[in-house]
């Protein structure tokens, strides 16, 4: 019982790290930008984020630090792909290049270093008392509790708000969007950034608040895994609960496993999150189900040219 | 100022060791300069298996002089075919002395080192030695393990050890096996977990890793390869754990969880090589790394003394004799 | 306050189109040299032992083009898929996946005559690239599944098939993650020039022979009309989906003799290294060609001297290989960014 209490816990850990990314992600892409950057971007979060904790000591300055970071990165990919209408797919691998190299670059002195200071965890009154639960929800440190409410807050942003009309629309058909009086430009600006920011969080989690290290590289692929989880999600922030959970779990499992002797394939069982993936993918073509895939993703929109 | 230290002390357990054992070695002279170059798979800064072999090599420069020893290094080379390059550049910019930091590279040097005869290759892990001018460097990590699984085995409270494991191969399974005997010989109760992360450099899945042993009972944790130091760093969250190292000395990482490291001491290894070039012999040997040659040793702690208790000295005293006489053989079956 | 205002060109005389790509390569240079200088380097130094290093020596030359081998196979194969404008990001996979069942022939086949055992293997790795692009490509066609999406994760499914394999079944001595040595049958044979292999004479055929494909056979045309509109295609008769389904089992093979070609021709093994990425980087090298085969071979060559030329840095000059990254994304950057000025006649006007 406690093992399975350890897997969950450390499954809403970890999962965290891919959440705030997938969320960053999402936004992006419904606005109809696809950011392939998400590794690159997490990567200099996770050093910028480090860098300013151990020389401020500072974790308030450490997360602001990190989102700036995601921002820029996120102007970057925005310039390109909306002002100078660069491919998408193209400009993304150069960003995730750009940060890994970059990070690494400036990130030599950081590594091995010891941070003085470390996000606490916060046990929930009342709730953490809840058994089972209580345990593996509610003590966790504040970034993971953000992570929790973020997804709610994104949803209701997205189908209740102006905002999130006008994200979806520019989106789905931003020629349309445009005459309806949408700045498709402007909206694609803000997301593509907004989202740069949330991936720019998701690094510095990764190293501040969740390994407590820098070391160059240290994201492992998380951000692609990202960009699979965007869609796993159908680009629903409720969904991408779900998503990156589950993937911390499957991944703290893997490791269970093996500690159990279980004859398990480790490696086989890595796969399942990208096969999970295309399954789920599958299922909703087959039922014919709209996806959420924004019609508009990864075509540059040209405001001056109308066919 | 914490390395500094250590370092210092490093130095004199080894100077001490040394002074004690076979002399032939310090007799070296150098006249002619040698140029070495190092390939390593991670950085001269991971605290562990690429840095102790910089620092070995360093301090046969520092020994030397820097006119009679000049030091190359390339960094984060795990790439075989990348560092088949830089391996053939440095040959044949002229340097005596190529050492390739891993197991990895052996095929690559097998076709190298035929191309360039008057230069001598090192690799290790490893003993094969295809060329008469290669060299192949075995550490014994199973040795030191066994008495770092000796403390382990005396530690424990919970009667549950962890190991956290690189990849499942090598040196890893070497120090994985005699880090058991060495827990089974004191403590036949305990039981030893394995769980590997797949990866050398991974830092955060070995931190997933060692907090899964953590919650799951562990209070003694061990591990090898670069990526352990972010086990350590989780390892030093939890108050009552111990983490035994290995590679070298890691205690600044997490100096109250830290207790004792397996440390190389490759520059006797580098020496040897440099001494057989005087002789004439460019490579063809298999250099070993042992308790009893002193080329691996255990470096305490010295802020966890207190840790040390005389059961626990005699225990590890005792055992590492034994196994310098050959009484005990660390099996790797 | 100044407002762009573009509009679009007509058409770019080539030599228009070669000035604009050099000033964006310069543009690129100027900020990695600035990158270069934060290291206390002097980055005109460092340039010229990149190219010095990359192309001054025999040895030299010679590993560039060994580096540029599976590069024009990977660039192939993302740029045929690009012709009829179909993203395969999943060529490191397939790379991957053509490796590994070359590799399942050659521990459990027998061993026959050199040239017939390479034809063998050659042909596996083909087959096998060519099976593991046919997952997305039925997904595409028969479900409308994105591409870009199910070929990116597929990589990440191929790459830990052949972990399985390496940690499991065909560990090597040691227990390390490779598989025992090919026999002196399953190696392809050098050129003569430092480790340059077979491979190259391949990628070199295959590329005249896709240029003829593409340009002069109803195939090609087929090709091309399918990726320049869906509608045009439809009208003239052609079945797209089965030319779909065809352009991906072709770029799928093209990737999977990559794997091949570093099995076979420099490594002798399979093993987890077997690729820097070269999945990834074709997918730029077929984009900066703009899918012609003949220019895929220059820019396979660009890149490789880049490549070459970061080991060098870190050796000689003692720049961390990031460096090597970062100048390769400025490169991009700038690329991508002058592609507007190829297109439309940009304007400033202030408002």
């Amino acid at each position: 019982m406690t093992d399975i209490i350890t897997i969950l816990y450390a499954a809403i850990a970890s999962g965290t790290i891919i959440l705030y990314a997938t969320l960053g992600e999402i936004i992006t892409e419904r606005s109809g930008i696809l950011n392939l950057g998400v590794e690159g971007i997490m990567l200099m979060g996770a050093f910028f984020g480090f860098y300013v904790a151990y020389t401020t000591e500072s974790l308030v300055l450490a997360i602001l630090g990190a989102a700036l970071i995601g921002g820029l990165m996120g102007l970057i990919h925005a310039f390109m792909s909306i002002t100078l209408r660069a491919n998408q797919v193209v400009s993304g691998l150069a960003l995730t290049m750009f940060g890994t190299g970059a990070s690494a670059f400036f990130g030599i002195d950081m590594v091995g270093k010891t941070l003085k200071v470390s996000f606490e965890i916060i046990e929930i009154p009342i709730l953490s008392k809840i058994p089972m639960l209580g345990k593996i929800l509610f003590q966790h440190n504040i970034l993971v509790y953000i992570a929790f409410i973020l997804p709610l807050i994104l949803w209701y942003i997205f189908n209740r708000t102006k905002w999130g009309l006008a994200l979806r629309s520019s989106g789905e058909e931003p020629l349309s969007s445009e005459i309806m009086g949408i700045k498709v430009i402007k909206v694609r600006y803000v997301a593509t950034i907004v989202g740069g920011v949330l991936v720019g969080i998701s690094g510095a989690y990764l190293s501040v608040a969740y390994s407590k290290l820098w070391v160059e590289g240290m994201t492992h692929g998380r951000g692609w895994i990202t960009i699979a989880l965007v869609i796993f999600a159908n680009w629903n922030p409720l969904i991408a609960y779900g998503g990156a959970y589950l993937f911390g779990g499957l991944t703290q499992l893997g490791l269970n496993l093996q500690k159990f002797d279980i004859a398990f394939p480790i490696i086989l069982l890595k796969s399942i999150p990208y096969l999970f993936t295309l399954f789920f993918l599958f299922i909703i073509s087959l039922k014919g189900k709209r996806s959420n895939l924004p019609k508009a993703l990864g075509i540059s929109y040209f405001r001056e040219k109308r066919e | 100022m914490q390395r500094v230290k250590v370092l210092s002390i490093v130095m004199v357990i080894f100077l001490l060791i040394s002074a004690m054992s076979y002399a032939n070695e310090s007799e070296l002279k150098i006249a002619k300069k040698v140029k070495v170059a190092l390939i390593i798979p991670s950085t001269i800064d991971d605290l562990a298996w690429s840095q102790i072999m910089y620092e070995g090599i360093k301090s046969v420069q520092e020994q030397y002089g820097e006119d009679k020893v000049e030091i190359e290094v390339s960094e984060r080379l795990w790439n075989a075919v990348d560092a088949g390059a830089a391996i053939r550049q440095y040959a044949s910019q002229g340097f005596n002395i190529v050492i390739a930091h891993g197991a990895q590279y052996q095929s690559v040097l097998d076709e190298v080192a035929p191309d360039f005869p008057k230069t001598s290759f090192a690799y290790g892990t490893g003993f094969a030695t295809n060329h008469p001018n290669i060299f192949a460097y075995d550490p014994q990590a199973q040795q030191g393990a066994y008495l770092l699984g000796i403390m382990a085995g005396l530690k424990t409270k919970s009667n549950i050890v962890g190991i956290v494991g690189p990849v499942k191969a090598g040196d890893a399974i070497k120090y994985n096996k005699g880090f058991k005997q060495g827990v089974e010989s004191v403590n036949p109760d305990a039981s030893v977990r394995v769980a590997y992360t797949g990866s050398f450099g991974d830092l955060v899945a070995a931190g997933e890793i060692a907090r899964t042993h953590i919650k799951a009972g562990a209070d003694v944790l061990s591990g090898t390869a670069q990526q352990c130091v972010g086990a350590i760093k989780v390892a030093s969250e939890f108050e009552d754990v111990i983490w035994l190292s290995s590679d070298m000395d890691q205690s600044s990482v997490a100096p109250q969880t830290v207790l004792s490291s397996q440390e190389y001491n490759f520059d006797n290894v580098i020496e040897s090589i440099i001494a057989y070039r005087q002789k004439g012999i460019l490579g063809g040997k298999h250099l070993e790394l042992t308790l009893k040659n002193g080329n691996l040793e255990l470096i305490p702690n010295p802020k966890l003394a207190s840790e040390y208790t005389p059961e626990l000295e005699t225990a590890v005293n005792e055992a590492k004799a034994k196994i310098i006489n050959g009484d005990i053989e660390v099996g790797l079956d | 306050m100044f407002k762009i205002k573009l509009e679009q060109k007509k058409r770019v005389s080539s030599r228009e189109e070669l000035v604009i790509t050099l000033t964006a390569i310069a543009i690129a240079l100027v900020l990695a040299g600035i990158f270069i200088a934060f290291n206390g380097v002097n980055p005109f130094e460092a340039f010229w032992k990149v190219v010095t290093s990359a192309l001054g020596s025999p040895y030299g030359i010679s590993e560039t083009i060994v580096k540029s081998i599976p590069l024009i196979f990977t660039g192939l194969a993302v740029a045929i898929a690009l012709n009829s404008k179909l993203w395969n990001i999943g060529a490191e996979g397939q790379l991957f996946f053509g490796a590994t069942f070359a590799t399942a022939f050659i521990m459990y086949g027998p061993v026959l005559p050199k040239p017939l055992e390479l034809t063998v293997i050659i042909i596996l790795g083909a087959v096998g690239g060519a099976l593991w692009a046919s997952i997305p490509a039925l997904l595409k066609i028969k479900f409308k599944m994105n591409e870009v999406i199910s070929t990116l994760l597929l990589n990440y499914v191929a790459i830990n098939i052949a972990d399985y394999f390496l940690f499991g079944p065909w560990k090597g001595k040691d227990n390390f993650p490779y598989t025992p040595e090919f026999p002196e049958q399953a190696r392809m044979h050098r050129l003569g020039l430092g480790r340059v292999h077979l491979g190259l004479i391949i990628a070199l055929v295959l590329v005249v022979l896709l240029f003829i494909i593409l340009y002069y056979t109803k195939i090609g045309y087929k090709l091309r009309l399918t990726g320049s509109s869906l509608k045009a295609a439809k009208y003239a008769g052609i079945n797209i989906k089965s030319t779909m389904f065809l352009v991906f089992l072709i770029s799928g093979a093209l990737a999977g003799l990559a794997g091949v070609a570093q099995i076979s021709g420099i490594e002798y093994k399979l093993h987890q290294h077997i690729s820097s990425g070269y999945g990834y980087t074709g997918i730029i090298v077929a984009w900066l060609a703009r899918s012609n085969p003949f220019i895929i071979v220059i820019f396979a060559l660009f890149l490789s001297v880049l490549l070459k030329g970061a080991d060098s840095l870190q050796i000689a000059m003692h720049l961390p290989a990031a460096v090597g990254v970062v100048t390769q994304s400025l490169i991009l950057f700038a690329i991508l960014g002058s592609e507007l000025f190829k297109n439309f006649n940009v304007k400033f006007i202030r408002r």
